[in-house]
């Protein structure tokens, strides 16, 4: 009895994958569980594993070639199949109804090799917590449609939830089985997505519609429109990387469906570093050392909870309001950036926080991120302060409200009680969704997120 | 060609049959003053005499257990029910025997036995306006054939007739004065309609109607009218065999479609369109766009008032009704 290995689909958006390489040679035995293959996808190396024992009967990818999702890319035959030519050797059922295949498969779409996460269970108890804390808003109990891939926002799914599929007890987009197909073969979410079928029912016109209609035709995605070429303009065409597809794509929508507004402040510093800096110097070696993003996300945090209408994001047709403060923080990579989540960082303590944040920065500079981390912020921290930038706006992912760009510390002089003294100043520009919130919620958000990073010890308790 | 009613098509077939084969007994209820309840066997007494054209008691259960007898036999008999509501009485013989010898005497044994009956409708009454051929095809062992067209009607009945297993045919009432071309009887294999083989008999792009027996016919009408009306391109797919179901040509076309309305007559409840729709949304789940819509009769008994009737009895308004709630 044969298993194909199908390429699995991680993530909502995932339609295809890349063979990294093969860990297991032709013929070697394999147990069920054993790691097989590292893939790559849009967003992340992943290790994939044998659904089933027996002996790598053959290789059908070579590393290096995109596969669909779903499609074969390796078989795994019982070894006594295998080794020698005794068919039916055992009382499995016969290779033409393929159990097992569909078993793989299945396994393979829900992202199996993700399932455990270790911050599930905090999580969950947070947000029971945060019930008294946090009243659950109008926006959050309307009868708008929130996606399945938006459920993920909430963050009770802790794997990644393939377009079609129902994520807990919450809302579903209403899509016909053809339209979530389409959908996750052209990259869009069905979020997006304006049905004109019967109930509310998105159907596969409507995707196709979107697709045409949508932003990586008309500004310069993926597919954009060919820019004449001067012959006399020596240039070649750039392969784009999976991740390059993938950023093009959503931040062309990004930038060209959510109205953006930014509001910009100056934060004094010098309290923050001082506080850090002894933190640092405690000398306990079971404690990380801090850095200055550690409490920016703190404060972040904070103030997702104290302001919930940024804690928001428009999704489907209207606002989604969420409780836990999730946090995406952007990590650059040598050929484009990932932004991996932290969950429910208010309930974190504050070193755990920090601890979480470094592992997440340095598995996202080597591929090794989880594809549930890659989805599911509320808001999105980029920091181009190392580099030198004093200043900046960001682009806001499509499924958050917002996003802040922090620039760098600077040495500058400041006026103190009518007199010049040398201060230490950051710029920070909080970008937002204004179809979420307005101007004045905006500013009160961000005028408190400034009074925590001048009283760090707030950020602490 | 000469274009023919289906009820001269069905007895052509039967002649035609009988002169090529000197196996062909037919038996049944006034099968030879009358003709059968709808005249199907009319004249045929004169020709082939009472040893091959025998009547019977009414005794469904006995007529099918001789049949299956004869069939056994060597022979191949064609066993008339009045009509499909009578087929009840002969349940435990079409059931527990003729589905069944082959497989319980190893192959030793079979039945090329076919029983021809009717289903239809008015103004009959709950006991005589039913429909029953999703019960006979839940049955391995049985073939299910219900045919159309005159031109369906002679194919596959020959094919019935040949074929080395029991086959339930099952005329209606309500078609057998419809007329179509019919191919001149040579009565030679090029003759038959291959049972197991749906045909699409109208091409289309938008929804794809399936349906058999007089609910095609709606089907076709629907379609008229939904391409006049609403621009809607339906493609028409006559089943002609309910077991086996030819699921590939359906499935080829909804693939393109990815819509499907099963037109029925039966009941609603653990009806034939049932089962095709519980097999189709498997087969193409991900093709779908949007849930499979039936016709078929609701679940009461028919009523006696031509009104009442009229109101159960699904017709072609209903399958355009179905074809609009997914558009």
């Amino acid at each position: 009895m044969a298993y194909q290995v199908t390429m699995p689909q991680m993530g909502y958006d995932m339609t295809e994958g890349s063979i990294n390489r093969w860990m297991v040679e032709e013929g070697a035995t394999v147990e069920r569980g054993d790691v097989i293959a590292s893939i790559a996808t849009e967003k992340a190396d992943i290790d994939i594993e044998a659904y089933a024992s027996g002996v790598l009967q053959k290789i059908l990818v070579k590393p290096g070639a995109k596969v669909p999702v779903g499609e074969p890319i390796a078989i795994i035959a019982d070894p006594k199949e295998a080794g020698s030519a005794s068919p039916q050797a055992d009382a499995s059922p016969p290779a033409s109804e393929p159990p097992g295949e569909d078993q793989a498969a299945r396994k393979g779409s829900t992202g199996e090799p993700s399932a455990e996460v270790g911050t599930s269970a905090p999580q969950e108890a947070r947000s029971g917590q945060d019930g008294t804390a946090s009243e659950p808003e109008p926006a959050a109990k309307s009868s708008t449609p929130v996606p399945e891939w938006a459920q993920q926002l909430t963050g009770h799914g802790q794997e990644p939830v393939p377009a079609g599929r129902r994520s807990g007890s919450g809302e579903r987009v209403k899509a016909s089985p053809l339209a979530r197909r389409r959908a996750r073969e052209l990259g869009i979410e069905l979020a997006s997505v304006k049905a004109t079928g019967p109930e509310g029912r998105i159907k596969a016109e409507d995707v196709e519609a979107a697709s045409r209609g949508g932003v990586a035709v008309s500004s310069g995605g993926p597919s954009g429109p060919a820019q004449p070429i001067d012959p006399g303009d020596p240039s070649e065409p750039v392969h784009l990387s999976r991740m390059r597809e993938a950023i093009a794509r959503r931040m062309a929508d990004a930038n060209s469906t959510i109205p953006h507004f930014h509001l910009t402040t100056e934060v004094r510093m010098g309290a923050l570093l001082e506080l850090r800096q002894e933190m640092n110097r405690l000398g306990d070696a079971e404690l990380p050392k801090f850095s200055v993003t550690d409490f920016i996300v703190r404060a972040v945090a904070l103030t997702l909870q104290r302001h919930p209408d940024l804690n928001a994001a428009w999704i489907g047709q209207g606002i989604r309001r969420f409780s836990q403060s999730n946090i995406a923080l952007a990590v650059a990579l040598p050929d484009g950036l990932v932004a991996p989540v932290l969950r429910g960082c208010e309930a974190l303590p504050f070193s755990e926080l920090a601890r979480q944040t470094h592992d997440l920065a340095a598995r996202a500079k080597t591929g090794k991120l989880r594809p549930e981390e890659l989805s599911g912020g509320h808001t999105a921290i980029s920091n181009l302060g190392t580099f030198g930038v004093t200043q900046f706006s960001a682009i806001i992912t499509p499924g958050q409200g917002s996003v802040l760009a922090v620039g760098e510390v600077r040495e500058v002089p400041v006026v103190v009680d009518g007199a010049l003294v040398p201060g230490q100043q950051m710029a920070m520009t909080l970008s937002i969704d204004h179809r979420v919130t307005d101007g004045a919620q905006g500013a009160e958000a961000l005028a408190y997120l400034r009074w925590l990073l001048e009283h760090p010890a707030a950020c602490l308790v | 060609m000469a274009v023919v009613s289906y009820r001269d098509a069905v007895r052509g077939a039967l002649r035609d049959e009988m002169l090529r084969d000197q196996r062909v007994i037919l038996m049944g209820e006034s099968i030879t003053g009358y003709g059968g309840s709808y005249a199907v066997t009319k004249g045929l007494i004169d020709e082939f005499g009472p040893k091959r054209v025998m009547e019977t008691p009414i005794a469904e259960a006995g007529i099918v257990g001789f049949a299956v007898g004869a069939a056994m036999g060597g022979l191949l008999p064609v066993a008339e029910l009045m009509t499909v509501n009578f087929a009840l009485l002969a349940l435990d013989q079409i059931v527990n025997s003729a589905a069944k010898f082959h497989y319980m005497f190893g192959g030793q044994w079979s039945v090329p036995l076919v029983v021809r009956t009717v289903s239809g409708f008015g103004q009959l009454g709950p006991t005589h306006s039913q429909t029953f051929e999703g019960w006979f095809a839940s049955v391995p062992g049985l073939k299910v054939v219900m045919p159309s067209t005159p031109a369906d009607a002679r194919g596959l009945l020959l094919a019935s007739i040949r074929d080395p297993d029991p086959v339930i045919f099952i005329e209606h009432s309500l078609l057998y004065s419809t007329k179509g071309e019919v191919a001149e009887g040579s009565g030679d294999e090029t003759e038959e309609v291959p049972i197991g083989r749906a045909k699409v008999v109208r091409q289309g792009s938008d929804v794809t109607l399936v349906g058999y027996s007089r609910m095609l016919l709606q089907a076709l009408q629907a379609a008229e009218v939904l391409e006049g009306d609403d621009g809607i391109s339906c493609e028409v797919i006559d089943l002609r065999t309910l077991r086996p179901v030819d699921y590939p040509t359906v499935v080829e076309s909804v693939r393109r479609t990815h819509q499907l309305v099963l037109c029925g007559e039966d009941w609603r409840t653990g009806g034939f369109g049932a089962d095709l729709l519980s097999e189709m949304q498997d087969r193409c789940f991900d093709d779908l766009d949007g849930p499979i819509q039936r016709v078929a009769m609701p679940d009461v008994p028919m009523a006696y008032s031509r009104q009442l009737e009229k109101a159960l009895v699904p017709t072609s308004d209903q399958v355009v009704e179905a074809v609009r709630r997914l558009n």
